[in-house]
């Protein structure tokens, strides 16, 4: 009697298992438009595209999102947008890995990390399916196409300021987000070695990691300014790094003697400067880079109707500008479009 | 000042010991002259000495407050033998609720501002102390899994809320007026703290409230058979570590003028950490007020330090793992007997 009841529940048990999984297996192919990447009316269908971002919820990658579900909308696409609301590129790679799963026709990705992603990106490549880069190249360079920003231009206002504001001397602190996220190094990596050759007298500290907290900015902000009484400016990388460091001189009441500059036009930063607390920062263009990117895979898709054949990987970069706000041009039309946006609306 | 239950071994009838040899044989002894070796060591080795500068004892003071509040939570958790791993989410959420509430007075006057945004950080923290509290008490799921999903839930909650960006454009009092300012040369978010770490260390050791989770840290079992009713006990202890971390939440406002909804997920393991250095038991029934803020100063210490002697980023990590471990084996070292000769036995 007992051994029937536990039969029988093991077969009510497999049973449930085989429903849900039925059901889910239904689910994912009623979403996934059409799966198998390309289909034969690939010409004129809705395209499914899926966006993903190094951090859900930063302005920057939202401003990507905006130019992505525009370009989407253009060109009768849907645009889905996903990926970690935590610094990790591995939880990036497991959600770039979880959306190609469900077979979307084309996919952005906007990476921490260049490596890590390149098992999924040929694999979807592979079965026609694009997947463009942007805000960072892919290492190897297996992506359809990117989309990034001309660092080496972004620089170069950069230098110009943090030596005018330091007069060519002095020390620069360097606050970064964390290691290992290129993205995020590239916006100083080709920013010391160029200050360092404009200005040899200014010495440009080794970078420290906040880990895009505020209150680690502050801390370390505090720190480097009581260690170097000739600070003239800390740079910070991005947003938080920015708020952080802008607290932190606030706090110690050095404003006029040690200037904030740094990277990204977060709502946060553009406050920041209209208050006189960030002398400058640059802009980036998130929404072009995100728009361009989109456009392309479906360009690709609809004049690759009906193929199946791999998507070529190219190591062709696309730059998109950068500008230098400051408080006398942020209310300009043109600094205007490099502000990063909190929702598409 | 640690408070503990009479566990195994400590007999009534034991040898009496001096408050000398009991100071000397508590490990917020120890703890505390690892700070006060380390404050001297960064004081001689920073140039001109600037890390007891008065600026720099500002910054550690600064860098204490959210550290100490989140800490008092978790030191009065882990004394009634329960764990919190969502304070940091907790903080998030209350200083989003509090933030976006400010921003819709900001007319209204500094003392409707203050009044408004500190009643919401709180209540806010509150009710997911009390969510915590109802997921413990009576789903019976152990508080630390429990507090592991609703670090998920309400880091959720608190980008929803948000729209899953920062809020910004605060009411610049909010920071002028408290997160910056001073009273007698101390900053106001640490006096904050500070007082709640005086408050919460007479109820520890003056109430019967104290004594009560003491007791069922030691053990739960016992308590009830004794007649405390832990249910309603665990609630205001869960709903109390809300509360602190709400404060710990305005504070974070307060100071930086924005939030950083990205930046806070970990911020429970620091204090977690800052609690059991300074020899509160992960295991119940034992509680180190003063152990609590020798291990909170201890972190604030190295971050700062370490940045004002110019240590690089990468030496810092090894430089904080390996003065952790040396401040728990010193301890482990000690009740096994193998410690300094002078200890009080």
């Amino acid at each position: 009697m007992l051994k029937m009841r536990i039969l029988s529940s093991y077969f009510i048990g497999g049973l449930a298992v085989l429903s849900v999984s039925a059901l889910l297996a239904g689910c994912s192919t009623g979403t996934s438009g059409g799966g198998g990447g390309v289909s034969t009316d690939a010409a004129t269908k809705t395209l499914r595209i899926v966006d993903i971002a190094a951090l859900i919820n930063d302005s920057f990658f939202i401003t990507g999102k905006c130019g992505a579900q525009a370009a989407a909308k253009a060109n009768n696409a849907t645009l889905e947008f996903e990926g970690p609301t935590g610094n990790s590129a591995t939880d990036e790679i497991k959600a770039f890995a979880a959306a190609a799963a469900t077979n979307p026709d084309a996919m952005l990705l906007a990476p921490f990390s260049n490596t890590g992603f390149s098992t999924t990106v040929s694999s979807l490549m592979g079965k026609g399916a694009p997947v463009w880069a942007t805000g960072q190249t892919l290492e190897p360079a297996d992506a359809y196409g990117t989309t990034i920003t001309d660092y080496f231009k972004a620089a170069e206002p950069l230098v110009q300021i943090i030596g005018q504001l330091s007069g060519g001397a002095g020390t620069v602190g360097l606050i970064a987000d964390t290691t290992g996220n290129t993205t995020d190094s590239d916006r100083y990596t080709q920013l010391v070695p160029a200050l360092e050759k404009a200005y040899p007298k200014l010495s440009v500290l080794s970078p420290q990691y906040a880990q895009n907290s505020t209150s680690t900015a502050a801390t370390i902000a505090a720190g480097l300014i009581q260690a170097h009484p000739d600070m003239k400016v800390v740079y910070a990388s991005s947003g938080p790094e920015a708020v952080g460091v802008a607290a932190a001189i606030k706090a110690a009441g050095v404003g006029s003697k040690v200037k904030l500059v740094s990277f990204d036009s977060s709502p946060d930063q553009i406050t920041l400067l209209k208050s006189g607390q960030l002398a400058a920062t640059v802009g980036q263009s998130p929404y072009e880079t995100s728009y361009i990117g989109t456009t392309q895979v479906i360009k690709y898709l609809r004049s690759h109707a009906g193929s199946t054949s791999a998507v070529p990987a190219t190591a062709t970069v696309t730059s998109t500008p950068t500008m230098l706000l400051t408080s006398g041009n942020v209310n300009s039309a043109a600094a205007k479009t490099y502000q990063y946006m909190t929702s598409c609306s | 000042m640690t408070l503990s239950i009479a566990r195994t071994g400590e007999l009534p009838g034991a040898k009496q010991r001096t408050r000398i040899q009991r100071f000397v044989g508590n490990n917020a002894f120890w703890l505390l002259l690892i700070d006060a070796v380390l404050v001297v060591l960064f004081t001689a080795v920073s140039i001109n000495h600037t890390f007891i500068s008065p600026a720099n004892i500002k910054n550690l003071m600064l860098d204490s407050g959210e550290g100490l509040l989140l800490g008092i939570a978790i030191a009065f958790l882990l004394g009634a033998g329960e764990f919190d791993i969502s304070l940091g989410s907790n903080l998030i959420l209350a200083s989003v609720v509090s933030g976006m509430l400010a921003q819709k007075v900001a007319s209204a006057g500094i003392g409707v501002v203050f009044a408004v945004s500190i009643a919401a950080a709180i209540v806010s923290g509150v009710v997911v102390g009390a969510v915590n509290a109802f997921i413990v008490t009576r789903l019976k799921v152990n508080s630390l899994i429990a507090t592991l999903a609703m670090l998920g839930v309400v880091s959720g909650v608190a980008y929803i809320v948000s729209g899953g960006t920062d809020v910004v454009g605060l009411p610049a009092t909010l920071q002028n007026d408290f997160g910056v300012a001073t009273l007698l040369g101390i900053p106001a978010p640490f006096l904050l703290a500070f007082l709640a770490w005086v408050i919460a260390a007479i109820v520890l050791r003056r109430t019967a409230f104290g004594l009560h989770l003491l007791a069922m840290g030691s053990s739960r079992a016992a308590a009830e058979r004794a007649g405390l009713d832990t249910r309603r006990k665990l609630l205001l202890l869960f709903m109390a570590a809300g509360a602190l971390a709400g404060m710990a939440g305005f504070i974070d406002i307060t100071r930086f003028g924005a939030t950083n909804i990205a930046g806070h997920t970990e911020d429970s393991l620091s204090a977690i950490t800052a609690a059991v250095i300074g020899g509160t038991m992960l295991e119940g029934g034992v509680v180190s007020m003063t152990g609590l803020l020798g291990g909170v100063v201890l972190a604030v210490i190295l971050a700062n330090g370490l940045v004002v002697i110019n240590v690089s980023a990468y030496y810092q990590l090894i430089v904080v793992g390996v003065i952790l471990v040396a401040a728990v084996s010193l301890d482990q070292l000690r009740q096994s007997g193998g410690g300094p000769r002078f200890r009080a036995r």
